[in-house]
């Protein structure tokens, strides 16, 4: 043991880091931007939200789980990139410009979805509600990978789910017409 | 508006769906950021990876536990090694993240003819999940209860049976509890207590949350107790809570080299 211990040298660890950081980026780059995307609709915020994941991930190798569980590691890193306030005044725009300008070819502002009801009542929700149920529709994750992105347990993340379908539809519901059916789901919540 | 209706209309409202996304020709910016990225960081990680060097040939084992973690990790990583006949492969860096691993969970097995460890995983410090399986790979099964109480896609009883999942947390017992079995149905109380793993064992017998599960000789059952320090649950879905006090009745604390060897290889290796 010690012996393969010491053969291991500062040389060779770095190489192992630059693998491992090179695969997770090749194999969810595309999947942090995408989340990013969703959730702000920026390019510019978007790159830098790719770029510092995955410096995040670098400094905190050790950290990014095996498997398939790194792509939710880097989702929940994204999620706290995207929260942070500050991320503005650090931006890494001398890093992120090609990625910013092909974005901006490439796709639209969002303005179609403004004033979506759908996408209202969406907004009204909690944030935990809110991201629980963009993870599951938007990003096609389980409930239970959605925990992990969330750090909560798989079963709270069941319960939260249920709440929040519950919420939404009630949202819904109340900017509809009133009809029969309306009132059904209100007297469902109101239970 | 139904669970499946307000589903539908989620993914309609994605402002950017994946195969939209996979379609963007990106790559070339995608590698670029990259590279810049990682050169910009390698320049920092040179005084990161000697301080790592340093630390990592300071440390000791600490305890039995990590003496015994440590050489099975080596076990394991040189077998790999020669299986995969390189000495580039990173199986050795991931040794060490298993070995952590193994040390914040409860090293506990569910040991019975036929069943293994399927998958583990670690939430953050302190805190995972285990899956134990017999038989044929169990597919996941979908845990979102629609608007009339049913859960589309539910593998029939035999298949969910079975698997059992194991979780541990960093919480009040009290807090799993609620959480478990008051916080969705109201007034819903563990329905029985039971001696286990030399400790009392809360077991919720209509854990099930939908009707797809509930049904004579078809229980979703949930036992929480304290292990040190943490809580635990054990969920399974059961014929009948003899049978679940079978499981846990297979559940047993193990040493390092039993849990690692326990362990699929796609947790070995990442």
């Amino acid at each position: 043991m010690n012996t393969r211990d010491s053969a291991v040298t500062h040389s060779q660890s770095r190489e192992l880091a630059a693998a491992r950081i090179s695969d997770l980026y090749r194999d969810h780059a595309r999947e942090i931007l995408g989340y990013a995307l969703r959730r702000s609709g920026d390019p510019d915020d978007a790159a830098d939200v790719v770029a510092e994941t995955f410096l995040v991930a670098w400094r905190r190798l050790g950290d990014v789980p095996l498997g398939g569980e790194a792509r939710l590691w880097l989702y929940g890193t994204a999620r706290h990139v995207l929260a942070n306030q500050d991320r503005g005044a650090r931006r890494r725009d001398h890093l992120t410009e090609r990625l910013r300008d092909q974005l901006r070819q490439q796709l639209p502002v969002h303005q179609a979805q403004e004033g979506s009801a759908f996408l209202e009542a969406l907004a009204g929700l909690g944030e935990a509600d809110r991201e629980l149920l963009m993870l599951i529709g938007w990003e096609e994750l389980t409930p239970t990978q959605a925990a992990l992105v969330l750090e909560i347990s798989p079963l709270a993340a069941r319960t939260r789910l249920h709440r929040a379908r519950r919420r939404l539809r009630a949202r819904l519901a109340k900017r509809a017409p009133r009809n029969s059916r309306n009132t059904e789901i209100e007297v469902e919540e109101a239970r | 508006m139904n669970k499946e209706a307000i589903d539908r209309e989620l993914r309609a409202a994605n402002p950017l769906a994946p195969r939209r996304l996979a379609s963007l020709d990106l790559d070339a910016a995608e590698a670029a950021l990259g590279t810049a990225l990682f050169t910009e960081s390698a320049h920092a990680s040179e005084s990161e990876g000697a301080d790592l060097e340093s630390r990592r040939q300071s440390q000791r084992p600490r305890s039995i536990l990590l003496a015994l973690a440590a050489a099975t990790a080596v076990v394991a990583a040189a077998a790999i090694l020669l299986l995969a006949g390189g000495a580039e492969s990173p199986t050795r860096a991931y040794g060490a993240k298993l070995v952590r691993f193994a040390e914040a969970t409860p090293l506990l097995l569910l040991e019975a003819p036929g069943w293994r460890v399927r998958n583990a995983n670690e939430l953050k410090s302190g805190e995972g999940t285990m899956e134990f399986v017999t038989g044929k790979p169990v597919p996941h099964q979908p845990t979102a209860v629609s608007a009339d109480d049913t859960e589309p896609g539910m593998a029939p009883p035999p298949v969910r049976q079975r698997r059992v999942e194991l979780a541990w947390y960093n919480a009040k017992l009290s807090k799993l509890l609620k959480l478990s079995f008051n916080d969705w149905v109201p007034g819903r109380k563990f329905t029985t207590a039971m001696p286990a793993l030399g400790t009392m064992v809360y077991v919720d017998t209509t854990a099930g949350s939908s009707r797809d599960r509930g049904g004579p000789g078809d229980r979703e059952m949930v036992a929480i107790w304290r292990e040190g320090s943490h809580v635990l649950e054990l969920r399974a879905s059961v014929p009948d809570l003899a049978a679940f006090r079978e499981r846990l009745g297979w559940l047993h604390r193990v040493d390092a080299q039993t849990w690692f060897d326990a362990m699929p290889a796609k947790v070995k290796t990442g």
